[in-house]
């Protein structure tokens, strides 16, 4: 089985007996990708942390009962789903609510953030306007549209495995993919035409 | 129609995949048919653009306050059996509460009338028992002294008396009195008076 070398795979279950330096291994590794899955599926980064550390929670309550049948990575990415998810139905039952106000008690670390921006330049502004132009096309698409999408771009699983992440066939998932890339399109059309994102491929 | 290859190529390139000789053989198509070009160029802007969105800030202290929350967690879960009574408890809300309330006063009501039921029951054989045995002493007595015999109601006086003496009873003496009494040679015709 493939999974047998998954150095992922193998780091969890050193974590299932009590391995917590294993598991700081992997929420080091992972936890780029999956907060930022987190914030473009929800378009807010400012929440996707405390739903990020949710997931690794989530991730080590669920490491006795851990069994290598797929990726790990796999397995992840379908916590972050779900987890993301519950954020969506969340939200659309308590509109006003912050997410704060539930992970985070009193005796919550300080986050420390490192300050990475620079002086806001016209280009800067120029690109936050564009980005703020994909992550709105992006937020109007389905959520299995806008997983999927992210998922593909994020060069960690294959076609198979977001159709495991997302419990579809592989040709639904691609088709979910080609579609959601469609409206992504149409949506943004006046940019793309414009070649400010210059084509890379 | 399109051509399977570009489809495969197109699926390639969502993921950023195309190899170099990949791309010479789509460059090679694309030249063969321009009217994909346009359609080409619009899925590699748009891949450009989403790879630019950029990173979400991760504070630097991250993986320390995930490992450490997740170890209080689980301190907290491994607590959570002694106070699951009590959530579980205060969980059920006042109805429900007096609802458990009265199904286990119920309970225990029905056990106490049962136990109550079984001791009356057990008072009664032993009762029947001792009375069983007060006859056939009165029936072998009688056959010695007719004074004695169990239609004489003076017999009876003593009864509520003998019958609350203490578990020993009968005493082994009597036992003995007794063995030899049935020993004795009677007529059944006796207890006919």
């Amino acid at each position: 089985m493939a999974t047998r070398n998954d150095p992922d795979a193998e780091l969890m279950l050193r974590v299932k007996h009590g391995d917590v330096h294993a598991f700081e291994q992997l929420v080091e590794k992972h936890k780029q990708p999956v907060v930022n899955l987190i914030a473009r599926n929800l378009n807010d980064p400012s929440e996707a942390e405390d739903i990020a550390q949710n997931v690794f929670i989530q991730v080590y309550k669920s490491a006795p009962r851990y069994k290598v049948s797929a990726r790990f990575s796999t397995w992840l990415y379908t916590i972050v789903r779900n987890l993301c998810l519950n954020e969506i139905r969340r939200r659309s039952r308590r509109p006003a609510e912050s997410i704060e106000q539930s992970a985070g008690g009193e005796d919550a670390p300080v986050r420390q953030f490192e300050d990475a921006r620079s002086p806001a330049a016209p280009e800067s502004l120029l690109q936050n306007e564009l980005e703020l132009k994909i992550q709105e096309a992006l937020q109007q698409l389905p959520e299995n549209q806008r997983t999927a999408i992210l998922l593909c771009r994020q060069d960690e699983l294959s076609y198979e495995e977001i159709a495991r992440v997302l419990g579809c066939s592989l040709s639904a998932t691609k088709s979910l993919i080609h579609r959601g890339r469609e409206t992504l399109k149409q949506r943004l059309k006046p940019y793309l035409r414009s070649g400010t994102w210059e084509n890379k491929e | 129609m399109k051509n399977p290859d570009y489809q495969d190529w197109l699926e390639r390139a969502w993921r950023g995949e195309l190899s170099a000789g990949e791309r010479a053989r789509l460059e090679a198509y694309l030249e063969a048919h321009p009217e994909c070009r346009e359609d080409w160029e619009s899925e590699s802007r748009l891949n450009a653009a989403l790879d630019s969105l950029p990173a979400a800030p991760v504070s630097s202290n991250f993986t320390a306050r995930v490992v450490q929350a997740a170890q209080r967690d689980e301190a907290v879960h491994a607590n959570r059996g002694r106070g699951r009574f009590r959530s579980w408890w205060m969980d059920l809300g006042w109805l429900r509460r007096a609802a458990v309330s009265g199904g286990a006063a119920v309970f225990l009501l029905g056990l106490g009338l049962w136990t109550h039921q079984y001791q009356q029951q057990s008072y009664r054989v032993e009762l029947a028992e001792h009375t069983a045995l007060i006859s056939r002493v009165s029936r072998a007595t009688a056959l010695a002294e007719p004074d004695l015999s169990p239609s004489n109601t003076n017999l009876w006086v003593d009864f509520e008396t003998i019958v609350r003496l203490p578990p020993a009873f009968p005493p082994p003496d009597d036992l003995q009195l007794l063995a030899a009494l049935e020993t004795l040679p009677w007529d059944s015709s006796d207890f006919a008076r």
